[in-house]
Order: structure tokens, then sequence, then C-alpha cells
């Protein structure tokens, strides 16, 4: 005679209770004795439970009681066990089907003590919660099931497995009461372990698909937060995984085990920490702790477990998750994300559709910035046709293609400032991280922090560095374009002054003649500005969370700009400082401001404190890429008000002209005036520091002369800040018209919209006609012949002396340890101060050299000698009469070459200088961008509350 | 009251945007290099004297090297003269006799000032071209290829390593083409000589500008040239510039001559005029209707200034727009010919030889000028000196005592430079003692 006895166990669960109730009156089977355990409800369910189910079989339990001492609890309230007893454990969540409790006792046979239901969802009801769970190398609980799969039968087959949940589970009395829950697993993984002590105990756990029971899984989902659960369900969970895992696996392999959670508990840390969820990492890091730092209660659980055990570890295995799962897991992983961003495209179609005519909204509610920036959908070139801003972005990219017909074919762009791109980003990663350089005499110079987000970039194509410097520079103009466009839309919320200003931002870099000379600080700044203008312009939101990611994201923009151009660390200070003084919403909360300031500059941090050690702080006002000065001619005042900080390759002073006069005009308008005084402030910040930098004397640290600074992002800025005037002031000015009489200012301001728009029009067709201009071209990275550079890649020490000018203006040298100086690696180079010895050498050279000078030529490294078209007559009479060195061939006409009789002696220029510390500080700086970058992102939606 | 605020703050704004670009950096030119960083003393040095195989006829060649006096060390050894090597101050004579030209090499402070000459001497006549140290670029105005006025071209290639020579000739009417008769890519081993006439070279051509270039290597070069009138043969070296200038002085113009030519010559792709100037013992003097003349671009200019100034030595100074090379030829009764040479200002001592009767000729740069020159015998002892005072612009000569081997000229004040005559008749410059090396301004830099 079969005895079965129902142990209920609810807390705060009068939600399901009724139900529950219900579906255990309707059993075919009906149990013959219904004991409940409410474990402190505060929600009356003891009250329901009693009016149900009588008096008596209500027993009440301590809220912190965990669900193996609620379960001992009601046990302890029934008579004494009879033979082929049976207790069936149901929550407060699971409603059994009518027919649940038949189905099991059907299915229990002998030596079977465990049966558990196919646990469907509640209230969905045919989705697939668990058909019997079983544990993975990593603590993770696996069902077999697909996420949300329906039941169609398909796993209807009754087996063994490793565990039964709780809900539903029918055990034997005897077994549940020698073998029993675990009281250190107080809601998860109470029925994996038990199922797993149970299998070692040598009983049969069965899944029983027939018997169906709906499971609200309260817990797990978070829904329900009880004290044992309290708020880090998440850190409840692991540490019941890792606990599992530790006391039940096998003795030899514990070592490999408590390794493994160890290293997959610090990766998932990292993989929290990267999707923002700062919570969920420390919740990882608590249960990692408070399991491995109490390794008592792993011996004693472990102690437990063993005396009940009566088979081996080898038998019970087969029950286990099969090894590759975790994998597996990985992989789905990794295509979900795929999936995800599939979606996102498509979510944001759908959000383009909905919002259907106006083509762009009002700011009204907080939707989702992507959605918000795209035009609508109707097909690529329907859209094309129809929507002017796809249209005059179209026109931008086709200008932009026009503009680089020159600049087609093989090579690597470069000229003027701009060295020609590395072979692959990888030697952008490795200059940046490497303490030492193998450039000229050999540096230990820190290479600029700019090398970080080129390298980044270059990864993300692929590895191919020439092209992100393309994009750059052929296709500056539609990307600043485009961010100008984005900032300035938000910030007048009308498209047709953003559309406009876009574009004349976009021509700043161009008409500066930023491109032309390839002013790479220059031109990534302006691409970057108006971005950073957009997360600045969130650091006095009204919504804390708002400011606090928008400090982030400034900082982190911040730091890249200063990175290509330190400068504009000293104007967003100066910026920041006047708006803690005039803008009175900036001072009610000062510290996002602050924090996007300082952590900016801090990010920086490495770089300056080994740049202020190496090369000297004058490092600090050059920009990305070389001085280039010859390029910059005379500055004037017109120069400095159109944005114009170099001769070469600049627009002519006029095609800007009516932007500065509109700028200056747009102070007449009162309504628009704070505004409109605030970004001249900006422009003021700009042109001051144009003119402190014009006229201070550095030196530069690689050549050793005093080189005039580049002024390109002061007056960036300054322009991007005219463009906000004119396109904040153009906001509306027809409606701010129309109500008048006509008067002398309508003409006025017709005049000056008629100058702009065709100042924009002009420098449009001025941009199309001089391209990139005549300096920047694609060209081989050096003119020294392959054979040498071949040679000295091979084997640094077989470097290439690279010989320029004359007697009569100087001679300029640059030692070659490869095929030449790319990106970045100006940067890196040793100062003059430790290049005095080649210096040294090439004097001699170009003046009285002795047979003594060969040999020193092979003692600092260098095995070739060559000069460039054209050569210094004496120098090459010099070289040629030289003993030790023979004429090689130069290859180029007008050049040549000489190569040093006999082999390098060791490298003289590499005396095992250690990079010291920084790889370390290096190492910092990327955990604070890391870091930066989680805390700029945005605030993760957490599907388990949806 | 708020608008007034902010009309006022809008027009500080804009006070200060106009202040600020007034205040624009300027010129933002790098500095212009750095001036070099000194001189480095010469400590060892090469000088190659030409070598004909065809000796004019009834003269007698000799060598004459030495390392002019001063205050500098005698450390060191001038080799070259068989037998002999010559202490600070001495000179040694080689008879040129054998088929090689003479190659003299100084190491140690002997190499600072080191000079020597080639002297061709006969009744009444004297050719002297001084032995030039090997470099990569010579250029011969005054050269002939016809059967009257005919030069020929010797090379020497000293270094160790091979030389390779292009030679490019200008004429009255435009380049010529030497190539096809090898002037180009002319290799010379080390050590090699060569002698090339220029008949055989360049098409029959009276005026010839010869440039030698060396695209590998250095060579010593010298053209000797020889004219014919129906009286006689004149031979003499012509005169010899590195590079092209737009100011150049030609010093060492007889007193007495039969004609006088200045030849212009413009190796540039454009035209150019050309100034002239006379410096006679009287200051500075522009010769009548020939002030000025323009030189097509890659051809000869000629000027008669037979009737410029006559009875005195004097020196001539041009000034181009573009660089030109330039000589003056005068014809003597004899016949003889001589040819003014470009000299350079004297920064330091210069040194000219004394062969036979000679006059020194020194000239002053705009600014009163003052040098002392010292005549030394050949066993280095000083047998004559002279202190020569001029007025801007003007020049003076002076007859150097027949024992003297050679004349050393030390500047003191202004800018001098000048020449020696010998028999009234043909010139030497005055040639700067190469004592220290300029050591150009190094920087690193791409």
């Amino acid at each position: 005679m079969t005895t079965v006895t129902v142990l209920l166990v609810s807390h705060d669960g009068s939600r399901w209770l009724p139900a529950v109730l219900a579906g255990l009156a309707r059993q075919t089977r009906p149990a013959d004795r219904v004991v409940a355990v409410d474990t402190g409800s505060g929600d009356g369910s003891a009250d329901l439970l009693r009016g149900r189910l009588g008096q008596d079989a209500v027993v009440l339990g301590r809220p912190e009681a965990s669900y193996a001492d609620s379960v001992r609890q009601g046990l302890a309230t029934l008579p004494a066990p009879v033979e082929d007893e049976w207790v069936w454990l149901l929550h407060d969540d699971s409603n059994p089907a009518p027919t649940a409790l038949e189905h099991l006792l059907e299915a229990a046979a002998p030596g079977v003590a465990v049966l558990g239901p196919k646990l469907r969802e509640w209230p969905s009801l045919r989705r697939l919660l668990e058909v019997g769970v079983t544990i993975s190398g990593t603590g993770r609980r696996e069902t077999g099931l697909e996420r949300g799969e329906y039941d169609q039968g398909q796993h209807d087959r009754i087996r063994d497995v490793l565990a039964v949940n709780t809900a539903g589970m029918l055990v034997r009395r005897s077994v549940l009461e020698e073998i029993g829950f675990d009281p250190r697993l107080p809601v998860f993984n109470t029925d994996l372990d038990f199922g797993w002590r149970v299998a070692r105990a040598g009983h049969r756990t069965i899944v029983v698909p027939d018997a169906v029971v709906f499971h609200a899984e309260a817990a797990h989902r978070g829904i329900r937060r009880t004290d044992l659960t309290g708020r880090h369900f998440h850190r409840a969970e692991r540490q019941a995984a890792l606990y599992t895992l530790l006391v039940n696996g096998s003795t030899p392999g514990l070592p490999w085990r408590l390794l493994r959670l160890l290293v997959g508990s610090l990766l998932r840390i990292l993989g929290f920490l990267l999707v923002r969820s700062p919570g969920e990492a420390y919740d990882e890091l608590v249960a990692l702790a408070s399991t491995y730092l109490r390794p008592h209660r792993i011996i004693s659980g472990r102690r437990a477990r063993s005396r009940t055990a009566t088979v081996s570890h080898g038998d019970v295995k087969h029950l286990l998750a099969p090894t590759w799962l975790p994998y597996r897991h990985g992989l789905d992983f990794v295509s979900d994300v795929a999936a995800a961003v599939v979606n996102q495209v498509g979510d944001l179609t759908e959000a383009r559709r909905a919002r259907g005519a106006p083509v762009v909204p009002a700011e009204t509610g907080p939707v989702d910035e992507e959605s918000e920036s795209l035009a609508p959908d109707s097909g690529a070139l329907a859209r094309l046709l129809t929507n002017p801003i796809a249209g005059v972005f179209a026109v931008l990219v086709v200008l932009a293609f026009v503009g680089m017909r020159d600049h087609v074919g093989d090579g690597m762009l470069s000229g003027g400032a701009l060295l020609p791109a590395p072979d692959a980003a990888g030697h952008w990663w490795s200059t940046y991280v490497s303490g030492r350089h193998d450039l000229g005499v050999g540096s230990t110079g820190p290479a600029a922090p700019y090398l970080l987000p080129l390298a980044v970039a270059g990864t993300l194509f692929v590895g191919k560095a020439w092209l992100v410097v393309d994009l750059i520079f052929l296709f500056a103009v539609p990307l600043a374009s485009w961010g100008a466009f984005r900032f300035l839309r938000r910030l007048t919320g009308s498209w047709v002054p953003a559309l406009l200003g876009g574009v004349a931002y976009g021509l700043v870099p161009v008409l500066s003649g930023a491109v032309a000379q390839g002013r790479l600080g220059t031109v990534v700044a302006a691409l970057l500005l108006p971005w950073l203008a957009q997360a600045a312009s969130f650091l006095v939101h009204p919504s804390a969370d708002r400011r606090w990611r928008a400090a982030f994201r400034t900082a982190l923009l911040l730091f890249v700009v200063a990175a290509f151009a330190p400068v504009a660390w000293i104007i967003a200070a100066l910026a920041t400082v006047l708006a803690l003084v005039l803008l009175p919403e900036a001072r009610r909360h000062p510290a996002p401001v602050l924090t996007g300031l300082g952590l900016g500059g801090a990010l920086l941090l490495p770089w300056l404190v080994l740049t202020w050690a190496h090369h000297g702080v004058a490092s600090y006002l050059f920009e990305a890429g070389r001085p280039a000065s010859d390029l910059m001619g005379d500055l004037g005042p017109f120069d400095l008000l159109t944005g114009r900080p170099g001769e070469v390759g600049s627009a002519p002073v006029w095609l800007s002209a009516a932007l500065v006069l509109g700028a200056a005009a747009a102070l007449a308008r009162r309504d628009t005036r704070p505004r409109v005084l605030a970004a001249w402030v900006l422009a003021l910040v700009g042109l001051a520091v144009a003119v402190v930098l014009g006229r201070v004397e550095v030196t530069d640290p690689i050549t050793g002369v005093v080189e005039p600074i580049w002024l390109g992002l002061p007056l960036v800025v300054a322009q991007g800040a005219f463009v906000v005037i004119l396109a904040v002031v153009a906001t509306g000015i027809r409606d701010t018209f129309a109500g008048r009489a006509f008067g002398w200012r309508q003409p006025v301001v017709a005049a000056l919209g008629v100058g702009v728009i065709a100042s924009l029009l002009g420098g449009l067709g001025w941009w199309a006609v001089t391209g990139a201009g005549d300096e920047l071209d694609r060209r081989g990275v050096t003119s020294v012949p392959e054979f040498m550079t071949d040679a000295a890649r091979a084997e640094p020490a077989r470097g290439i002396l690279v010989v320029r000018g004359d007697q009569a203006d100087g001679f300029r040298h640059v030692l070659l340890r490869d095929r030449g100086l790319r990106v970045g690696d100006d940067s890196a180079f040793p100062t003059a101060e430790e290049q005095e010895p080649v210096s040294a050498l090439v004097t001699t050279l170009a003046s009285a050299p002795t047979a003594a000078t060969s040999e020193s030529l092979l003692d600092a490294g260098v095995q070739y000698v060559y000069a460039p078209r054209p050569v210094d007559p004496r120098l090459a009479g010099n070289l040629d009469s030289l003993s030790g060195l023979v004429p090689a061939s130069a290859l180029a006409r007008g050049a040549r070459a000489w190569q040093v009789d006999g082999s390098p002696v060791g490298r003289g220029y590499a005396d095992g200088r250690s990079g010291g510390i920084h790889p370390w500080l290096v190492a910092a700086q990327l955990l604070a961008i890391v870091v930066t970058v989680v805390f700029a992102a945005p605030t993760r939606r957490r599907v388990r509350d949806r | 009251m708020r608008g007034a605020a902010g009309a006022g703050a809008a027009l500080a704004v804009l006070l200060a945007a106009a202040g600020l670009s007034l205040l624009a950096p300027g010129s933002q030119q790098p500095d212009p290099a750095p001036p070099a960083s000194g001189r480095v003393p010469v400590t060892s040095a090469v000088l190659g004297c030409p070598q004909l195989t065809a000796v004019p006829p009834r003269l007698t060649s000799s060598f004459t090297l030495g390392s002019a006096a001063g205050d500098l060390g005698g450390t060191g050894a001038v080799t070259g003269a068989p037998g002999s090597s010559p202490a600070r101050g001495e000179t040694a004579e080689v008879a040129a006799d054998s088929e090689e030209g003479l190659a003299v090499t100084a190491e140690g402070e002997l190499a600072q000032g080191l000079f020597g000459w080639r002297a061709d001497s006969g009744p009444g006549r004297v050719a002297v071209v001084p032995c030039g140290a090997p470099r990569a670029s010579w250029w011969f105005p005054g050269a002939g290829a016809t059967v009257d006025h005919t030069s020929v071209l010797t090379l020497a290639n000293l270094d160790q390593t091979p030389a390779v020579v292009d030679i490019r000739a200008l004429s009255i009417d435009g380049p010529l083409d030497a190539g096809a008769a090898g002037g180009t890519g002319l290799t010379l081993a080390p050590g090699e000589r060569t002698e090339l006439p220029l008949a055989d070279l360049l098409p029959s051509t009276d005026e010839v500008t010869l440039q030698v270039e060396a695209d590998r290597g250095r060579v010593v070069a010298a053209v000797l040239d020889t004219v014919t009138e129906p009286d006689g043969v004149g031979v003499e070296w012509l005169p010899s510039l590195e590079e092209p200038a737009r100011d150049l002085r030609l010093a060492g113009v007889p007193g007495r001559a039969v004609s006088r030519t200045l030849l212009v010559s413009n190796p540039t792709e454009r035209a150019t005029l050309v100034r002239i100037e006379i410096a006679g013992s009287s200051g500075r003097l522009v010769p009548a209707g020939v002030e000025e003349v323009s030189v097509e671009a890659g051809s000869i200019a000629t000027v008669d200034l037979t009737d410029a100034v006559r009875g005195e030595p004097y020196a001539v100074r041009l000034r181009s727009q573009r660089p030109v090379v330039a000589t003056l030829r005068s014809l003597t009764a004899g016949p003889e010919v001589g040819y003014a040479a470009p000299v350079t200002v004297l920064d330091g001592a210069g040194v000219v030889p004394v062969v036979g009767a000679t006059q020194l000729q020194l000239a002053a740069g705009g600014q009163i000028t003052r040098a002392t020159a010292r005549a030394v015998s050949a066993s280095g002892e000083e047998v004559g000196s002279f202190r020569f005072s001029l007025g801007a612009s003007s020049s003076a000569t002076w007859r150097v005592p027949r024992r003297a081997a050679y004349v050393v000229v030390e500047p003191t004040q202004g800018r001098a430079y000048g020449a020696a005559v010998y028999a009234g008749r043909s010139g030497h410059p005055v040639v700067e003692l190469s004592v220290d090396v300029r050591v150009p301004s190094v920087r690193p830099g791409g």
C-alpha cells in the first residue's frame, strides 16, 4: 500500500497558492496527506493554507529557514514512516496537472528513489522549463532544453537523470530522511545536490514526462525576493553552483575543478564588467570569495557526502552534463549577440517606419538615440531621392570620391605631416605596448597615446592600417559632417540648420588645410569634436544617471581627442572653468563636469608622465604627426578668424568670411543670445589658445629645432563654435521675422544667409576641385632601395643612415631599422639628444671623414648610407673617397648610396635599456579605459526584470 | 536691462575676437638652419697636379708643392715629391717628366695649408695651374674646339673607388651634345688618368664652357687651352670653378693686351642679365656701353672689354640674376693668351705661386680693405712683404721679389681678393689655403 504525503512549502505565495491548492484537489490519485510549511509569509499565505487544509496541516517556519530546514520541519510533523511511503514536494508556485501524481506513482519502480514531473511554464503553460536537470562543469544548471522550447511531446520519455526539481519531486520518504537536503544550499541547487547525492547513494532518479507540473519558477527569475535569496539572487545562485560542484565532484579532480572555476569566475566577472553590469560582477566576485575563502565548508560537505555514498564517482558521471557543453553555450552566446545586432537593426528600421512622415521629430521622450538619428526607411533609392539628409550625405560621399581621384593606386597615403601607415595594425599595438623601440639609436620613449585608438580602429578593419588613415583623410568631410549634423540637430531640434551646419563644419578640416597637410591630429580631432560636444552637453542633464554616463563618455572622447591633439585638454580645461563660472546649470552639478575633464586627462597619464621624463613637456603642444612647419607660412588676423592655420593647401580666406560675419551678426538676435554668447566664449577660448601657442617658442624634442606649433585644433574649435552659432541663430529665424514689419533687418539677414550658403557651395566646389591637395600623395613607404630595407628588417643592426640636405642649409638624418618611419613612429623616436652620436657621425661625413669613420658607422649599427636626390656634392665626394665604404646601387635617379664594408659589430644602439615601468603603466591605462567604457555604455536592460 | 547687458556682452565678445585676431603670431616659419657649429682642422689632404702626354713645345714643366707657413703646426708629412718631403713653409719641386700626373697627399698638421701648382715656362711665357683637390664638379669657361683654338681636358681619379664622369658643354648657340662622342658615363678606375681633346668630343665650336660632373666618385680636372695666331701659338691652363655663382669676381687681368674678351656662360634654363663692374687702381668703373649683358639660357655671351681700361691690371665683378660661369681672355703680343680666373674673397690666408716675373694684384670689395703679402722662398724664409691698403672697390699690384717661391696673403680688414699675373700676361688666383673645414649644421629629421 503506497502512501503519499504532499509537502508544500510556501513563502509569500498567495498569488499562486489558490491555483496550487485547486490543482492538488483535482488530482486523479489524491494525496493521502497534505502538510504545508509556511516560512513567515507576510501576504496571508498561512491563513490561506489554514483555511484550505485545516489548522493542523500548516506548520509555521522561520522566514530565514532554508528549503532544507522547511522540509525537515514538515517531515517532523509526520507520523512514523510506513513502508513504501512517498513524499511529494510542491512549491507554492507549482501547480500540478490532475494526473501528475498518478503518472508519477505509476513509474515508481524498485530502485527508483526520486521521480520528477515535466515542468512547464506558468502561466503560458506550453513552454518547457525542465524535464530533469543536471549540472555542467562550470556550475551551470543544464536542462537540455532550448530557451523557451515548446512542449510538443519531444521529450516524453522516462529516463534516468541526475536530479529533478524539488517542485513536484516525488521522493521515497526513507531516502529523503536519510539523505536530506543540504542546509547550506538555501534555495538554489538544492535539487541538484540532492539528486547527485541520491545517485551516489546508489538510487535512481527518473523523470516522468507524463506527469506535468506548471511552475512559476518565481525565485529563479527574481520576481520574488525572499530573505533567503536576498537582493543578490545572482550571488546566491553562483555560490550554490560553486559549492555544489566542489562538494560533489571527485577528489582527484578537485584541484583542476578549483582552478577551472576560479578562472571561469574571473572571466565571468570581466564579461559582466564589459556589459556594464558591475552589480553582477560584484556578486560573482563575492560568491567566488565566500566559497573559496571558507574551505572548511567544502571539507565538511565532502565528508558528509562520502558517508552516504555507496557507488563511485564514475558510476554517476554519465548523469552529468557532457564536458563540451559549456563551449557549446559559448558558441550560442556569440551567435546570440550576432542575432541581437541584426535584431537591433531590424528594430531601428521598424522605429523609422513607425515614425513615418515627419522627417525629424521634435525632441520628445527618451527615444532610442540610434533610431532617432536615422531617416524614415523607404528603400535606399527612394530615400536618397526623397530625403534631403540622405541626399546631402550622398553628395558629400560622391564629392569625397571625386576629391580622392589623384590618390588612388599603390602606396601609402603620406606627405606633409603624415607618415605612411604601417603594413598592419599590429605595428601600432606593438609600438604602443612596447617599452622600447628599434628606432634610430633605439628609444625607450613612450609612443603617443593616439596609437591606441588607431590600433583599435585598425584591428576593427581586419588589421588594414592604411584603410584607417585613408578613411580619415579622404572621407573627413562626410564623417565630420555626420557628427556635426547629429550634434546640431539635437542642439537646435531642427534639421535644416543642422544639415547646413553639418556641411559647414565638415568642410573645416579641408578648408583649413589640415587634410592637405596630412595633419592627422587635427583631422581626427575635428571628426570627434561634435561627438565630444554632444557627450558634454549631457553633463548638465536633469537625470543623474545620464549625467554620470555623460561624464564617462566625455572623458573617453576627450581622451581620444587629446591623444591626437593634446592641446584639446587645455582648451577643455579652460572651457570647463568658464562653464563653471558662467553657467548656473553646470555649477549645480559640478561633479560630472569635473569628472569628465579630470578622467579624460587621467587616461592620458602614462604618456604624460613618461613623456615628461623622456621628451620633455614641450611634446604636449605638438599634435600627432611630424611638425612639417615648412608648410605653415605666415599667420595673419584673418587666417585666425577663418581657421587657416597653415598656408599650404588651405582655401582662400574669403571662402569662410561669411561664416565669421554671420557669427558676429548672430549676436544681434536676442532670444538666442545666451547660447550664441556661450558659443562665442568657446570660440574666444580657441582663438586665445591659438594666439598664445603661436607665440611660444618650443623646441621639438625629436629634431632639436625650435618649431612653430601647428594651431589646427584651437582654430577648428573656433570654427566649430561659429558653425554652432549660425545653426542656433538660423533655427526659427523665419518665424521670428514673419510677425514683424518689413525693415532693414530682413534684407541684411537674407544677404548674410545667402552669403553663408554661397560660401558653403564655394567651399564644396573648392574641395571637389583641389581634393586632398598636392602635399598628400600615395607614395612608397621610402625611397630607400628594397635590398637595404630587407637587410635592415632581417637584422636591425644593419641600419640605413638616410642623409638629406646640403652644406649651406644643413643636413638632416634619420637612421632606419626597417622600411621607414610609419604613423606613430615619430612619437617614439629617440630625442635629438639621444641621437647626438649619429648627428656627430653625419657631421664628420659631411665635413672631414677619416678612416676611422667607417668603423664608427659599423659601431652605430649602420650598414648603408643613403642620400636621396639632390645629393650634396661634398658629402658624396667624402663618402666616395672614404675607405671602408663602397658605392651601392641607389636605384632612384640622382640618389646615392654606399655600403659600409663589414658587418655592424653588435647592436651598439641597443644597449640593453629595458622598458621599465612602461608596460605596467600601459596595462593600468588599458584597464582604466575599459572601466570607463563600461561606465560610459548605456545601462543594460535587465532581461530578467522584463 | 537684460537686453542691455546682453548687448554689452555681445560687444565685448566681438571686441575680444578682434583683439585676439590682431595678435596673430605672424610668421610661422621654422628657424633657419642654425649656424655651422664651427670648423674643424684639416687632418688629411689630397691634391692632384695635372699632366699631359704632349707637353707644349719649348716649355719646361714642373710641379711645386708645399705647406704654407703661418702659425700652423709642422707634424705629419707631405708625400708626392719623389725623394723629398717638404717641412712647414718649404716647397719642393718635381720635374713633370713622367707620363703620370702627381698626386700629393698630406697627413697630420702639414695637411693644413697644403698647396701645389704646375708651371710650364719657357722664354718669355709662362702657364701656371694650381693642383686641385678631387671634387665632383668642375666648370671651365674659355675652352675651344676648332683648329685655331683647341683645348685638352685631363682627368684623374685619385680615390680608391671608381669615378663615373659626365661631360657637358655650352656654346654661344646653346648646349652641345658631348654624349655622342663618349662624354657621358666616362668611367675612371681608381688611380686612372685620361686625356680628352675637345675637338674629338665636340663639333667644331670656337667658344665652349665645359662642365665636368662626377656622378660617382671625385676627379681632378684641368684644361689646357691652345690659341693659334698667325705669328705663333699661345698656351694657357683654363681657370676653373666648382659651381656657377650669381656674384663672380675675375682677378688677374693683365695691364697690356691686344684684346680682352669677357665670356659669360649661363648654364641655367632661363636667360639672365649680368651687370659688369671693373675694379681698377682708382676704384669702381662701369665699362661704357657694356654695363649689362644678357645671356641666353644654356649659352655663352662674349663682351669685348679691350677698350674698357688700358694700361693697368684690373679685376672684374659680375652680378647676375642667375648663377653663371665667366672668365676674361686676354691676348697679348707674342702671341700669348691669358685668362682671368674667378676668385673668391679671402676668409683667411691665401697663397699664390711665384713663377718668374710675378705681380700680385689685390682688389677690395665694397669697403676699405687691408692685407699683408709675404713672399716666401723655397726654403721657407720670408724674402719680402707688402701691405695693401685699398679703397673700396679698388685694386693695387705688388711686384714680388724674384727669389720668392710663393706669396702668402693675409687679409686683416675688409674683403680682399686677387690673383698673380705672370710675365704680364697670364694669371693665377690667390687661392685660399685650406686650413680647416666648415662643419655644417646637422640635426635629426626625415
